[in-house]
């Protein structure tokens, strides 16, 4: 039995399957992020301090240029298409694919950053002992951010590992951690030496893991649904780069409504990273 | 909503976010005098320049589609 309206629209709502289906589906996607933004801006509002500045802008750039390069690209290949220029669609979808990998690949650098950078919050009487044993602490205590009235240390951890925090340091029974703070003043500027820190003296640590404060759960949770749905559309266009492209020598009109439809996705998840971007890397 | 009109509506977004971040960019380097936000923003604002470009070079070509 043959389906209808996989080429043709269909009268009562003037679009083929597919593309009510993908709109649909899109509907579906612009609540659940909805909900996600919904959440951002609540967790935001309510917090008494917001951390900022703590993501890599030319890495959050690079993302977005590579993003909307690969929007331009997509579109091309369906163009490319629509003129019956098979090989054309070839090139231009791969070269999308690629940036999507591309984007991925950034992405899981800027993860990999954050999982093994810490911030440590020291107790009053800790945070005391520290100024006195380091006259040059200015250099080193960041202002509040996510504790309100609590200076901070950032910095990673001696041994280079991740995933660590205060509640494995007593679990351990480790007596100090050993830090290589980040430079406060001058900004970005070169690691100092190594610090030691008792465990006495530690408050709380935690890696830029989303246990870390709101922001970075927030930031986690956002970026991370948005890498799978990079993912998925990585999945389907090779697909259809790959074997699916079979398809365009037996019935080239469904085969361009498909490329159609995995364009109007594409689209869609690039414009999610279009205010993604703003809200962590600029505000 | 037709592809063209999808396309047209994400650049639109995409040049907007490039003088969005133009002017941020321009505001931080007015306040720090970091040489890099000047980057940011000439960058972000030649990028703006490019997509609108862009944007009109698109709608001539759709008009050869059907």
């Amino acid at each position: 039995m043959e389906i209808p309206y996989t080429v043709t629209p269909r009268r009562e709502t003037g679009l083929y399957n597919g593309k009510l289906g993908i709109w649909l589906f899109l509907a579906s996607e612009v609540m659940l992020f909805g909900a996600l933004f919904s959440s951002y801006v609540l967790l935001r509002v309510g917090a008494e301090a917001w951390p900022s500045r703590m993501l890599s802008l030319p890495l959050g750039v690079l993302n977005t240029a590579i993003l909307v390069t690969s929007s331009v690209l997509v579109v091309m290949g369906w163009t490319a298409l629509k003129l019956r220029q098979f090989e054309r669609f070839k090139l231009f979808q791969g070269l999308t694919l690629l940036c999507a990998v591309v984007f991925l690949g950034i992405k899981s650098v800027e993860y990999r950053q954050k999982f093994n950078h810490y911030e440590v919050w020291l107790t009053d009487k800790g945070l005391e002992e520290f100024k006195a044993a380091h006259p040059d602490h200015e250099k080193w205590l960041k202002p509040p951010g996510v504790i309100p009235g609590k200076h901070s240390l950032t910095g990673h951890l001696a041994d280079g590992r991740s995933f660590y925090d205060h509640r494995k340091m007593r679990a351990n029974g480790d007596k100090e951690v050993v830090l290589t703070p980040d430079s406060i003043k001058p900004a970005g500027g070169e690691h100092a030496h190594p610090i030691r820190l008792a465990a006495a003296q530690i408050q709380r640590l935690s890696a830029y893991v989303p246990a870390h404060s709101s922001y970075f759960a927030i930031y986690f949770t956002l970026t991370g649904l948005h890498a799978l749905h990079v993912i998925g559309g990585i999945l389907v266009m090779a697909y259809l780069w790959g074997p699916g492209s079979r398809m365009w020598k037996s019935e080239p009109e469904r085969f361009t409504n498909r490329i159609e439809c995995s364009v109007v996705y594409w689209h869609f998840v690039d414009f999610i990273w279009l205010i993604v971007f703003p809200l962590f890397y600029l505000l | 909503m037709p592809i063209k009109a999808l396309h047209i509506f994400f650049i639109t977004a995409a040049f907007l976010l490039g003088l969005g971040l133009a002017a941020w960019a321009g505001d931080a380097y007015y306040k720090t005098g970091e040489k890099g936000y000047l980057v940011y923003a000439v960058g972000s604002a030649g990028s703006g320049i490019i997509l609108f470009g862009y944007v009109i070079y698109f709608w001539k070509k759709m008009k050869q589609i059907k």
